[in-house]
């Protein structure tokens, strides 16, 4: 097992970019995709870049995504996952852009406009970010993944990720990427909010305004194939909370042309809700007590009609929620040989007044 | 760890409460069958064949499945085997003559050997007296455990006694007895009975179980005006650990009408002052109030009724390691099939901490079906339980030690579903724990939990049936059961902790692959990983979500 990490002080949304290309690559051995232009996978002049690395775990299809950003108006990014069939190193140039490549996932703008790419999966980095974390695994027979915090303003941070699900059994798939969606200051409790969504998310929904009513849109999205009772040539899951089955969005298969867009299966669990992190993710860890419990993200496939619910089906790997009640953003936790490096989903706060913090919900991540 | 499954038919089985706990005396201080091998591959066996390998030494006999054979065809040589019951063994008494009759004896007495180094003393019963000095005795209780026999002529301890017209007793403990031993088995070329083919011999390791008497072993507690109910107390050898579980049990009938109830009282200490009378032990478990007197709330493992004909022989299944054990026990012998079954629990020892030793000295669980002892056995029960489920709102039979408060805390999951807050002290995944106020709420209820969908503590149907997890085979999922503290109000998030992990027990989802539950799923056995886990249902209840699977790990 090979666990790899860094931490750059950054510039620019480019600049990122640049440089997590260089660690994705370099670093963790994914490959660059052969964008024109492009250095390492990116192309800082289009705003277009695109990773993959074959699957090592008990996946079965290689990992494949995709980001763009608005050039003249840097702030968010795109986040895409496709599953081009001939596998990694085959995005494809002549497209329109990484929204349109062979087995696309659905989420994601389907354009270069920032204004439009925040109306769809992303994660907002700014033009100014001031630093960003990096993790990753490599290894055969082991899950790869790339998991990125930012910290895109004094104190303030996003996250967003690729990689492999560890697996419960052998079913067909379990590629995901993610971005994150924040509500914004709408109210004080948006670490529970549905208008939130970070990880692999069980709580994500649409909800009343001023909840998006498109959700779906902006969640995690895992690659699956043939799970029982799925929509014949699906090919996509999405995490999320209580979504209606008839509201989970279409991926778009039909950017090969020959393909049709096939609805999104559904997927529980996960980071913020449903049965682990509701059992577990209400201790309050302390550094001075020793005593630090942090859970795992841990997902199920929910059959809508008839309801039907299998699992679990997996882990997110090397990842936990946790309270950072007792911790500030940067904290290191050793436990035996690991240690475990901590951050707020995405503004820690002790005000229960303040309005947009994400409270004392965290993220722990596997340093080494 | 071992484990004993005696079932079907046989007097093997429990015959009575007193000997149910006989024979989980013996299987904990004997010594069991660690490995075995094939010696000699004999003829004309089937895969599947259970072999029962008894010995005069054998308090429960081992019994092993043939997993392989050769020949290529339906029957041959046998090449593979496994434990599927791992036998209780050891040096034991036989019986004993009088070396001296001593004074003040009564037919009835209860007297115990002493010396020798043993995990499990002999007893013997007097039989027959002469003015007060014993001249028979009768073996009691079976042979006992022994590692170092005592020389010959013994001296005894008495440990019961018998009704006199005064109701006391004057026995000066000063009889001594000539005992007969019977060695233990040995361990080459030993011959196995059963199966469809003949003469193989097997080769075996012993290891000790490893629990011992921890001087007391009382024959003298009236319960229900029977004055002859028992506590015994052991401490397990948990090697490797400083801090050793001492477990109890104690024996009692209730009487309703013309029905009498039997039962055993589960317990748990962190320490064992034998010097004391038992009622006067510090940091037990409840429910043991006064000298011979038991109280509700405490942890009873309800067995077979008499009504009046008898009561019926009770199938069992133990297991044990040197921290902890857990015993089921099927109490209807009239069940043709599982699903009729009615199963009772029982835990007692250490579970896995979560922690250091220093942090968690005593990771200690208590639990048996029923909180109640006079109560029929036969019926769903807001007292009657099962490990998983834990469903009480406020005082349970499941108990646990907290090490950070010294105190034996109730398990209560609660019987009124979708109360959080409610109840502090849970069994997951069923118990379900508030939600943190305010700033320290990172997560919500979200669309589905075990809780509220899979299970219904109010033993209705759920909303939905757990399936197992896709692939090439369709696995099973094995809940871990987890003890947590929960405050029920936000004031100090420092005593919110995880207590432990129940060892080797975990909840299933009873799921045939469409969506129903496995019918007579209980007494079946899952592979998962490699290891086979049994399957028992709570008590009389089979919804899909009753399901426990305890690691057959032999």
């Amino acid at each position: 097992m090979t666990l790899h990490y860094i931490n750059e002080q950054t510039s620019s949304l480019a600049d990122l970019m640049t440089k997590l290309a260089t660690f994705v690559t370099s670093t963790a051995g994914w490959t660059g995709e052969a964008i024109t232009g492009a250095t390492n996978g990116v192309n800082t002049s289009t705003g277009e870049g695109a990773f993959s690395k074959a699957a090592q775990g008990t996946n079965t299809n290689d990992i494949q995504v995709a980001f763009q950003w608005d050039t003249t108006d840097p702030d968010h990014l795109a986040v895409y996952q496709y599953n081009h069939a001939s596998g990694a190193g085959n995005y494809d140039n002549t497209r329109a852009g990484p929204w349109d490549q062979d087995g696309d996932s659905g989420n994601g703008h389907a354009g270069t406009a920032d204004a439009d790419i925040d109306d769809d999966r992303h994660v907002r980095i700014t033009d100014t970010p001031i630093q960003y974390w990096a993790f990753a695994q490599s290894g055969a027979s082991l899950e790869q993944y790339v998991y990125v915090v930012v910290e895109y303003d004094a104190d303030r941070f996003n996250h967003f990720g690729f990689g492999e699900v560890q697996k419960f059994n052998d079913w067909d798939g379990g590629a995901f990427a993610y971005g994150q969606r924040h509500q914004g200051s709408f109210n004080n409790s948006q670490a529970v909010l549905s208008g939130s969504t970070a990880l692999l998310d069980g709580l994500a929904a649409d909800g009343g305004f001023p909840l998006p009513n498109n959700m779906e849109e902006f969640v995690a999205t895992l690659q699956i194939e043939n799970l029982p009772q799925q929509v014949a040539n699906g090919m996509w899951a999405v995490v999320m909370g209580g979504q209606s089955s008839a509201n989970l969005g279409t991926d778009r298969q039909s950017n090969d042309g020959v393909s049709s867009d096939t609805d999104r299966a559904h997927f529980v669990g996960g980071f913020r809700a449903n049965e682990i992190a509701r059992s577990y993710g209400n201790l309050v860890p302390s550094p001075l007590s020793g005593y630090v419990p942090a859970y795992p993200i841990m997902i199920w496939y929910w059959h809508r009609s008839p309801s039907t619910v299998y699992g679990p089906m997996g882990v997110q790997p090397n990842v936990r929620g946790i309270a950072i009640t007792n911790f500030a953003a940067g904290d290191e936790i050793t436990v035996g040989s690991e240690v475990w490096k901590v951050f707020p989903t995405r503004w820690r706060s002790d005000s229960t007044s303040t309005f947009g913090t994400s409270r004392h919900q965290g993220i722990a991540y596997r340093k080494s | 760890m071992a484990t004993q499954i005696e079932t079907g038919s046989g007097s093997a089985r429990a015959t009575s409460y007193h000997d149910l706990l006989d024979k989980q005396l013996q299987f904990l201080c004997s010594q069991h069958v660690a490995t075995v091998a094939v010696n000699a591959a004999g003829t004309g066996y089937t895969v599947g064949d259970l072999l029962t390998l008894t010995h005069a030494s054998a308090h429960l006999d081992a019994v092993f499945e043939v997993t392989s054979i050769s020949g290529g065809g339906g029957t041959g040589p046998i090449t593979g085997l496994r434990i599927y019951s791992s036998g209780a063994f050891a040096q034991q008494a036989v019986s004993a003559t009088i070396s001296a009759g001593g004074t003040g004896y009564a037919v009835g007495d209860v007297i115990q050997v002493d010396g020798g180094s043993s995990r499990l003393p002999a007893k013997f019963e007097v039989t027959t007296v002469s003015s007060g000095a014993v001249t028979a005795v009768s073996l009691y209780e079976g042979g006992g455990a022994y590692s170092s026999t005592p020389s010959n002529p013994a001296a005894t301890t008495q440990t019961g006694r018998s009704i006199t017209s005064s109701g006391t007793n004057t026995a000066n403990d000063d009889c001594t007895l000539t005992v007969t031993y019977q060695a233990i088995v040995g361990t080459t070329g030993l011959s196995v009975t059963g199966g469809t083919g003949s003469s193989a011999t097997v080769d075996i390791t012993l290891a000790e179980t490893g629990w011992s008497v921890d001087e007391r072993s009382e024959n003298d507690i009236t319960i229900n005006s029977l004055d002859y109910e028992r506590i015994v107390v052991l401490k397990g050898d948990a090697t490797g650990l400083t801090n050793k579980p001492f477990i109890a049990f104690g024996t009692g009938t209730s009487t309703s009408g013309l029905t009498t109830r039997y039962w055993l009282s589960v317990m748990g200490l962190i320490a064992h002052n034998p010097a004391l009378p038992f009622e006067s032990q510090d940091f037990r478990s409840p429910n043991y109030t006064a000298a011979n007197t038991y109280g509700d709330g405490g942890a009873y493992l309800l067995l077979s009724e008499d009504t009046g004909s008898g009561v019926d022989e009770m199938d069992f299944w133990f297991f044990a390691d040197d921290q902890h054990a857990f015993s089921v026990v099927q109490i209807l012998e009239s069940a043709a099939i599982s699903d009729d079954g009615i199963y009772m629990q029982m835990h007692a020892g250490l579970m896995n901490r979560i922690g250091t030793e220093t942090e968690d000295p005593y990771p200690m669980m208590i639990f048996a079906s029923s909180r109640q002892r006079n109560i029929p056995n036969n019926a769903g029960h807001v007292s009657i339980t099962g490990i998983a489920e834990q469903r009480h709102a406020s005082s349970g039979p499941g108990w646990f030690y907290n090490s950070l408060t010294g105190a034996w805390t109730q398990l209560q999951n609660d019987d009124t579903n979708n109360t959080p807050g409610v109840e502090e002290n849970l069994m997951l995944p069923v118990g379900r724990p508030r939600l943190n106020d305010d700033i320290d709420q990172v997560v919500a209820d979200g669309t589905l939990q075990i809780q509220t969908d899979f299970f219904e503590l109010d033993r209705t149907s759920a909303t939905l049936i757990l399936r197992k997890i896709p692939g090439t085979v369709d696995e099973f999922f094995l809940w871990p059961l987890t003890i947590m503290k929960k405050d029920s109000i936000n004031t100090d998030p420092v005593n919110d902790k995880l207590h432990g992990q129940v060892k080797d027990i975990f909840w299933i989802s009873s799921d045939d692959g469409t969506g129903n539950r496995i019918v007579n799923f209980s007494e079946d056995y899952v592979t998962v990983g490699g290891d086979r886990y049994l399957i028992f249902h709570n008590h009389v209840h089979v919804e899909p979500y009753q399901y426990i699977a305890v690691k057959w790990d032999v």
